[in-house]
């Protein structure tokens, strides 16, 4: 255990000496979600909110809870495929060559890369958020606690489905159609900017595939009706999507480093 | 002490012809019953041209290839059966500028590669300012590399390549690009890490000075097959390439030329003389080299040696005979065993 969470360590260290070596960095993870978020508000703001699916709001503010519940968790899966496709340029730099090399845990590699990715990210996106939440509910007091748990449901679901996007990138150099795969059908089928329950039953299915989708069903009963038995039926859908992400990735990555020992392929790009 | 039998690795190569084309599945033989051993402290030389099979024989041997046929151990740690554990035990530095991080500084460099190795954090810091120290960046050890001079970037590969203080080091090309002191400077660190450290090392090159300088055995690899080994020296000798002897004498007598002459059939040298206006010069050329003889029939002449210079074989044109073909080896491409033969001195 102590190893892994070494590696993890050093894997997120990396990460952060790695990419983030200017304030201008933390700035474009600021404004890029913000302007995202308030593009998706103003395109809504035109139209009578009290039909349609929006009616079963009770204020503006819980649309904008809604939003921006769905902009967080959006960015923390998104982010992690971006991260992931830049696998590729370790692949051009050797080093993920040289990390095989070593003997070290790959499962910790691979959560690690996700993790450090995660955090880095959506940070200062995540002060923003909590800044808007408090500032437009008045939380009370005692409801103060789903904010760090909406975090840790969101983090941990967008690590399981990092460590899934690292390991495809890890088997192929050509997985970065996912990007377009992954990217605007999460936003458009998880629920980012409109509920789930307005879905035809294909696009539900469609939805049923990512885990961000439930992560949401924790999230915002959580965060806007201050709700906890509402967000249980999201749990046991998350565990049991992000069991099955685990179990997937886990497969892949002895696949992937089986396939690499066979072809030599790591340094393939 | 590692052993390697009859590795042998196969490629297959999907091929499509087109978009839609059927795919058509191509198998390249990269490496073709390669045999080594090394023992600790010693430097063993892997030499063959562009695409030989050292690159794939040394990926092999460090456990990010799985051989398709074939055996090897370190230390008597099955390599096939626990690839991980022989990852412990040794480590590969590559010529070039990749394989570091180049936003990061050397120490951090080396803080991410050694924490893989689940060095303890005590030992940690220790062990990376020694690192530093041997490969002389202890005073750029905190900026980022993307700043680094080639040579600087290639000693903190060797630093790298020594993190997990393994017992087998494999240098693939490790002095490619780099200028000629640098690359003196990286032969006594090698050196230095054979003979003081104990770590037994395969080095894989393209200069053949390095290889004649550093390597206590050498293997030839060409087309996946070794065929050729022996000391450096013995290689140089063994494809049958003459020593040839230039020497100035003040004259040249009937008796002498007589000798010289009986020497060249017995050993079936190649002989000409030149005269010049003020000496006569003698040049034999023979497998062997003649030059005592020559020199007792000269000296027991009375005959004064006015100038001597001695060519002897050499590696590089032993291995582009060995490599490129040449009338006094026999080439069979299909068979490795009928094309493979051991030096002898």
């Amino acid at each position: 255990m102590k190893e892994i969470f070494q590696i993890v360590r050093a894997e997120v260290i990396k990460q952060h000496r790695n990419s983030f070596h200017s304030y201008g960095v933390y700035f474009t993870l600021l404004i890029w979600p913000i302007v995202v978020f308030f593009n998706a508000y103003y395109s809504y703001k035109p139209f009578n909110l009290s039909q349609g699916p929006w009616n079963t709001f009770a204020s503006q503010e819980d649309i904008i809870m809604f939003l921006i519940t769905g902009f967080l968790g959006y960015i923390s899966f998104k982010s992690l495929l971006q991260s992931a496709f830049y696998m590729g340029h370790e692949r051009i730099n050797g080093t993920l060559e040289t990390i095989f090399l070593t003997p070290a845990n790959r499962i910790a590699i691979i959560y690690g890369r996700a993790f450090g990715a995660l955090i880095e990210n959506i940070w200062m996106f995540s002060v923003f958020c909590v800044f808007v939440t408090v500032w437009i509910r008045r939380i009370p007091v005692e409801s103060l606690i789903y904010i760090p748990i909406s975090f840790i449901v969101l983090i941990v679901s967008a690590a399981v489905w990092g460590g899934l996007m690292n390991v495809i990138f890890l088997f192929s150099r050509d997985a970065s159609f996912l990007m377009a795969v992954f990217d605007e059908p999460m936003i458009l089928f998880s629920g980012v900017r409109m509920p789930t329950f307005v879905f035809p039953i294909w696009a539900k299915i469609i939805s049923a595939l990512f885990p961000l989708t439930y992560a949401l069903m924790i999230v915002r009963p959580l965060l806007i009706e201050g709700s906890l038995s509402a967000s249980l039926q999201g749990i046991y859908k998350l565990l049991i999507s992000l069991l099955l992400i685990v179990s997937l990735t886990l497969w892949l990555l002895k696949k992937a480093e089986k396939n690499a020992r066979k072809n030599g392929n790591f340094v393939f790009y | 002490m590692l052993i390697a039998n009859n590795l042998c690795k196969v490629y297959q190569l999907k091929e499509r012809k087109g978009l839609f084309g059927p795919k058509t599945l191509k198998e390249i033989m990269a490496v073709n019953d390669v045999s080594l051993e090394i023992k600790p402290g010693q430097i063993i030389g892997l030499l063959g041209i562009n695409g030989a099979g050292k690159t794939t024989t040394i990926k092999m041997l460090s456990a990010l290839l799985e051989p398709t046929s074939g055996s090897f151990s370190i230390n008597g740690i099955d390599g096939i059966r626990y690839p991980q554990e022989i990852k412990r035990i040794v480590n590969v530095i590559t010529g070039g500028e990749r394989n570091i991080y180049w936003r990061l500084t050397a120490r951090e460099n080396l803080e991410y590669f050694a924490s893989l190795y689940n060095l303890p954090r005590h030992k940690l810091n220790d062990s990376i300012d020694e690192l530093l120290e041997l490969v002389d960046l202890k005073e750029a050890a905190d900026m980022p590399v993307e700043r680094y001079s080639k040579g600087m970037k290639q000693r903190l590969q060797i630093a790298r390549g020594l993190v997990n203080d393994p017992k087998f080091l494999f240098l693939d090309e490790p002095t490619l690009g780099l200028d000629v002191a640098i690359a003196k400077e990286l032969r006594n660190h090698v050196r230095h890490l054979a003979e003081k450290r104990n770590k037994g090392i395969l080095l894989t090159t393209h200069y053949i000075t390095e290889a004649e300088e550093l390597c206590d055995w050498i293997y030839v690899i060409d087309k996946g097959c070794i065929i050729a080994t022996g000391t450096p020296s013995e290689l140089a000798y063994s494809t049958k390439m003459n020593t040839n002897i230039l020497v100035s004498i003040p004259e040249l007598t009937s008796g002498v030329k007589k000798e010289i002459y009986e020497i060249a059939k017995v050993h079936q040298a190649k002989i000409e003389f030149q005269e010049n206006t003020t000496d006569v010069s003698v040049s034999i050329s023979a497998q062997e080299n003649l030059t005592g003889q020559l020199a007792h029939i000269l000296t027991s002449n009375g005959l004064p040696i006015l100038h001597l210079k001695i060519i002897e074989p050499r590696l590089e044109d032993a291995l582009i005979q060995l490599s490129y073909g040449g009338d006094s080896i026999e080439r069979n491409i299909s068979n490795c065993e009928s094309r493979s033969y051991k030096a002898t001195s």
